[in-house]
């Protein structure tokens, strides 16, 4: 039998690897913030706008369009040539580069489905109509309804996949309807873009569960940089729940200045969506505008607007720079850097800062970044 | 005519004492006989997501004939609003229903409330940390 000063030696060995502690220590509270980020995936509603949302018909044929070259004009562009499945559907560009340079990022498609604004002004209150403008627009797709018909008109798999899911012969549809419901088919593909939970997830159930084996699996600079973003840095003000985003917009002082004038974001945005005949509460919306349509009806204009840009959410973040609605913060840790340094002038705010310089020391920003990168990536 | 200014006393009621009001409601006392009831449709609200209001503005008991009923709310500490504007529409007398609001993100809002009602202008508000 041991001596007793070897028992308590073996149970303390016992203790350390069978029950191994949290590096960093989290509150009550700290955790009900953490635990809001949460559950990924959640439940995914069809899209009351679209009337092919979720059928298994339009998807095929949106994924098929998607990747189709002759969609564009001179068959240059498709929708992958900007939006690569490699790089999370986005393009690894400052700005874009369609027929023409472009002045914003491409944003990435990953969970582009629980967005509620489309476009870094919130142009678009739905996916199928954001879908629209790089297929007309001259500096991107440049395609018209007509050529978008003949498309469709001149190969079979295009002719029987429409007819299945819009329950219409396509030779029958006018050229401007056409266009539309070819993007509610975009639009039901690009709905299937969702991420894997990440290491963070994992992090988040064990914590839920009281589970500090796989809880102390996750990776100690992340969890001081979780500690970061929930506390001192106040991110999850802005990115907040699942999708690590409220939807709406800020501005976080990145210049809006681009050759021959401005980018207002989501003060032009506002504009456009109101005047667009796209928008929820016109004829093109599928379902009832009185529900769904509240949004668009109740968004108010407001001189703030000026420069606030869409806040993205920040899942497979690590995927997808450089960042910025222009593209021009190249990493990661350039992202948190600014954040650490913000001007303050370049803040339009009536009341106290919520953003303020942080004066970050190289470990704080590292944590942090680390921290992103465990948000999925698949 | 008088303008009133009133911070707000409030209380939960749960049932109601006279005909006038709501149940399972917040209460705010703006003076002894003139309270405002008011609840949400979600509880609890959440961030970013679209609720309801509805309120009854009674006095002495009985709905009171309120006019020009205006709410919105902001972040007194951020100094903005909401990206939305309130879609106000009155049932009744003293009765609103209000839709379109959004606390877009987490923190004390406030909620502000004018009306008039026998001459007089009221202004009120209550806090809702989210």
């Amino acid at each position: 039998m041991a001596k007793p000063g070897i028992r308590v030696s073996l149970f303390l060995l016992w203790g350390l690897f069978a029950h191994p502690a949290i590096a960093v220590d989290f509150s009550e509270s700290e955790i009900a913030l953490i635990t809001a980020h949460g559950p990924w995936p959640p439940a995914t509603e069809m899209d009351k706008s679209n009337r092919v949302s979720g059928n298994p018909l339009a998807i095929k044929l949106g994924e098929r369009l998607f990747f189709d070259h002759d969609l564009g004009r001179d068959s240059k562009l498709s929708c992958a040539s900007c939006h690569d499945p490699g790089l999370l559907f986005s393009d690894g560009k400052s700005t874009a580069e369609g027929r023409n340079p472009m002045q914003r990022n491409t944003p990435t498609l990953q969970n582009i489905a629980f967005n509620r604004w489309f476009g870094w002004g919130g142009e678009s209150d739905s996916l199928w109509a954001q879908t629209i403008r790089p297929i007309v627009s001259v500096d991107e797709m440049a395609a018209t309804p007509e050529s978008v018909k003949r498309l469709l008109q001149s190969k079979a798999p295009y002719r029987e996949l429409y007819h299945q899911a819009f329950d219409r012969p396509v030779d029958e549809v006018p050229a401007p309807e056409l266009l539309v419901d070819v993007a509610k088919a975009l639009a039901a593909y690009q709905e299937t873009f969702f991420s894997a939970p990440g290491e963070f997830d994992q992090f988040r159930e064990a914590l839920l569960k009281g589970d500090s084996v796989t809880a102390a699996g996750y990776p100690e600079s992340a969890q001081r940089g979780l500690k970061l973003f929930i506390g001192e840095g106040r991110c999850n003000l802005c990115h907040f729940g699942p999708r690590f985003s409220n939807g709406e917009f800020a501005n976080i002082g990145v210049n809006f200045f681009v050759e021959g004038g401005v980018d207002s974001g989501r003060y032009q945005g506002i504009q456009q969506l109101k005047s667009s005949p796209y928008n929820r509460l016109g004829a093109r919306n599928d379902g009832d505008a009185d529900s769904n349509g509240l949004s668009t009806r109740q968004v108010h204009l407001k001189p703030r607007n000026w420069g606030e840009f869409k806040i993205p959410g920040l899942r497979g973040v690590s995927m997808t720079a450089p960042y910025m609605h222009n593209g021009s913060l190249k990493t990661l840790r350039d992202v948190v850097k600014h954040y650490s340094e913000i001007d303050e002038e370049r803040l339009h705010t009536d009341g106290e800062n919520i953003l303020r310089p942080l004066h970050w020391n190289d470990q704080q920003i590292d944590d942090l970044v680390r921290f992103l990168e465990t948000l999925g990536f698949e | 005519m008088k303008s009133i200014i009133v911070a707000g006393f409030m209380m939960l009621v749960s049932g109601l004492s006279s005909a006038c009001g709501l149940e399972d409601a917040q209460v705010i006392r703006v003076d002894p006989e003139l309270e405002i009831y008011y609840r949400t449709d979600a509880t609890p609200i959440s961030v970013a997501e679209h609720f309801v209001l509805q309120l009854q503005i009674c006095q002495g008991g009985r709905a009171a004939p309120v006019q020009q009923f205006k709410l919105d709310a902001n972040m007194p500490m951020h100094g903005h609003g909401m990206n939305y504007r309130p879609d106000i529409v009155q049932l009744k007398d003293g009765a609103y229903r209000v839709a379109g609001l959004m606390f877009h993100m987490s923190g004390n809002w406030r909620v502000e409330m004018s009306f008039k009602l026998q001459g007089d202008s009221y202004k009120t508000h209550f806090d809702y940390l989210l």
